[in-house]
């Protein structure tokens, strides 16, 4: 066990039937009344924004505006256009609507208005911002995958300069996470497939980074068993409102253990994938899981043949010896893969993702100043990044 | 009630092999930064000006680091700085710099805050990482570091030219 451990999880949950009738409440009590919807237009066009709404829209708060051209990457000049908003309709608090985006969107304004800073890029970078005004925030995602809504960091986008801004602060995370099975039903095959991938990286890698603790892995574990038991379920049958609400119970689980422990390898080159090649973020993670993890396993042979009870279930756990349990593990991980790729056409390789072998270059190198990269356990080079890319093309 | 005499000679004495330990390491980036490409890589990119500090919350013991004409300077003071690393406290300040523990670790753990872009920062960390590896005998090294990396000269070597170089 590590020396010294930090670990918040500081969000209500409100989990299954009827969680978003519960809203108004939830408002009352954080002393808020108007609050100002934050979500996407896709969101908006197929319903569940109204869903919302029509749960939420009762005596107890006013909706004062809705905001709904939040696009795929949250940027700075969004923040600002909706913190103005926010301002001119007296709004007092804020509920996110949507996936990743979304609601980093709505930590970014959050941030802004507590922080009553003009200059957002004071204050980038990690623990450096303050309680400040308390802005009652709820948020509700719409996909199960990213765990944003337990997190404490909000990635941002400075289209001027054309980084990603990263902001890590135990005061972004919102004062309530509302997972409603509503909400995910009508999520797409290959999405399902994809962002629930994207959870069970987020399990595995916090359960075996270096800041990895007790308490995280208690989430990590717990994630990681949901997902065996629910994700290809999911995938097959995404009407099943349980199935639904398990995934959503994994990926905020998930969420707050590499909240606290942080994501490594896996994430640090995932990004630069994201970013260079414009992989969809949880293909990324499907596609480099099994080779990052071959890369990792002389460091975490003991880990990940622990993992293996969690992702193979007992009989196969009982069955494997003990010295091929860390193999075994990444072997039903990728069992998992075909799995999803058969049923929904995840991809399985970079190359059917759409990344070039000129793309690998500069993913290596971005991948070296991922934040990511510093919690891994084993040191990763330029050439050992090149390596990896080359067998996962 | 205040803090104890033993604790105040326990800080004090901390905080004087901390400022010493930042002495070295100031010395051991500039000649990194000549010596080993590495090190010499990873700071060639930062644009000129760029200023980092790492600061352990006792007034006095700090580092802060400029590059300037392709040169790396060591500022008593600075407003403005590109990067910061500010230690939560002085003892495990005073562990990063006695070789106790790593610079990731302390990150980890939480162990200071950062102010500035992380993608810089990750830079930064990779160069304290192999001025340690520099300035501490590698049975240290191999217990703070993930890898140690391969130096162009030994520790005798290396305290020599610190020594003798101004
Ligand atoms: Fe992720």
């Amino acid at each position: 066990m590590s020396n010294y451990y930090e670990f918040q999880n500081a969000s209500k949950i409100l989990s299954g039937n009827f969680a978003i009738e519960n809203i108004p409440h939830e408002f009352k009590a954080l002393g808020a009344k108007r609050i100002l919807i934050l979500t996407d237009e896709t969101l908006k066009k197929i319903g569940t924004l109204q869903t919302v709404i029509d749960g939420i829209d009762t005596k107890e708060i006013e909706i004062a505006g809705v905001f709904s051209k939040i696009p795929q990457d949250s940027s700075i000049e969004i923040i600002k256009e909706i913190v103005k908003q926010y301002k001119e309709l007296n709004c007092e608090a804020i509920l996110a609507v949507g996936g990743g985006s979304v609601i980093d969107t709505a930590k970014g304004v959050r941030m802004v208005l507590s922080q009553e800073k003009e200059d957002i890029m004071q204050l980038m970078g990690c623990e450096i911002i303050y309680y400040g005004k308390h802005i009652p925030f709820i948020a509700i995602p719409t996909t199960s995958g990213t765990g944003s809504e337990a997190t404490l960091v909000a990635v941002i986008l400075n289209s001027m300069q054309n980084v990603k801004m990263e902001f890590i602060s135990y005061f972004l995370v919102p004062d309530a996470a509302v997972l409603d099975p509503r909400m995910t039903l009508t999520l797409p095959k290959k999405i399902t497939a994809s962002t629930g991938m994207d959870t069970l990286c987020h399990a595995i890698e916090s359960y075996t980074c270096i800041q990895k603790n007790p308490m995280s892995d208690a989430y990590a574990v717990a994630a990681i068993e949901i997902i065996r038991e629910n994700l290809v379920l999911a995938v097959k049958n995404g009407k099943d409102k349980k199935v639904r609400n398990a995934m959503a119970n994994a990926s905020l689980m998930a969420g707050v253990a590499f909240s606290n422990s942080m994501v490594g390898l896996i994430h640090a080159i995932g990004h630069s994938v994201g970013a260079v090649s414009r992989v969809p973020h949880g293909d990324a993670m499907s596609i480099l899981m099994p080779h990052c993890m071959r890369f990792n396993k002389d460091k975490l042979e003991k880990e990940y043949a622990k993992l293996l009870l969690y992702i193979g279930g007992e009989e196969v756990y009982i069955q494997t010896p003990k010295e091929q349990r860390a193999n075994k593990t990444i072997m039903c991980i990728e069992e998992i893969l075909n799995e999803l790729n058969s049923l929904s056409g995840l991809p399985t390789k970079l190359s059917e993702a759409g990344v070039k072998r000129e793309d690998f270059e500069s993913i290596a190198k971005k991948s070296l100043n991922d934040g990511a990269m510093i919690v891994n356990p084993k040191q990763a080079s330029y050439d050992d990044v090149m390596e990896i890319l080359k067998q996962a093309f | 009630m205040k803090r104890s005499w033993k604790r105040k000679v326990i800080v004090k004495v901390k905080s004087v092999i901390s400022k010493i330990v930042l002495f070295f390491l100031y010395k051991g980036f500039k000649l990194t930064y000549r010596k080993d490409l590495s090190v010499k890589s990873e700071i060639e990119p930062w644009k000129e000006g760029f200023t980092f500090g790492i600061n352990t919350g006792i007034q006095g013991v700090n580092l802060i680091i400029k590059k300037e004409n392709g040169k790396l300077i060591r500022l008593k003071e600075e407003n403005k700085l590109d990067l910061e690393i500010v230690f939560k406290s002085i003892d495990v300040a005073f562990l990063m710099f006695t070789g106790r523990l790593g610079v990731s670790k302390a990150y980890a753990e939480h162990r200071f805050i950062l102010k500035g872009e992380i993608g810089k920062a990750m830079s930064l960390v990779r160069c304290i990482d192999i001025v340690e590896a520099y300035l501490f005998p590698k049975i240290i090294s191999k217990r703070i570091l993930k890898e140690v990396p391969n130096k162009s000269m030994g520790l005798i070597k290396t305290y020599g030219e610190i020594l003798i170089t101004r």
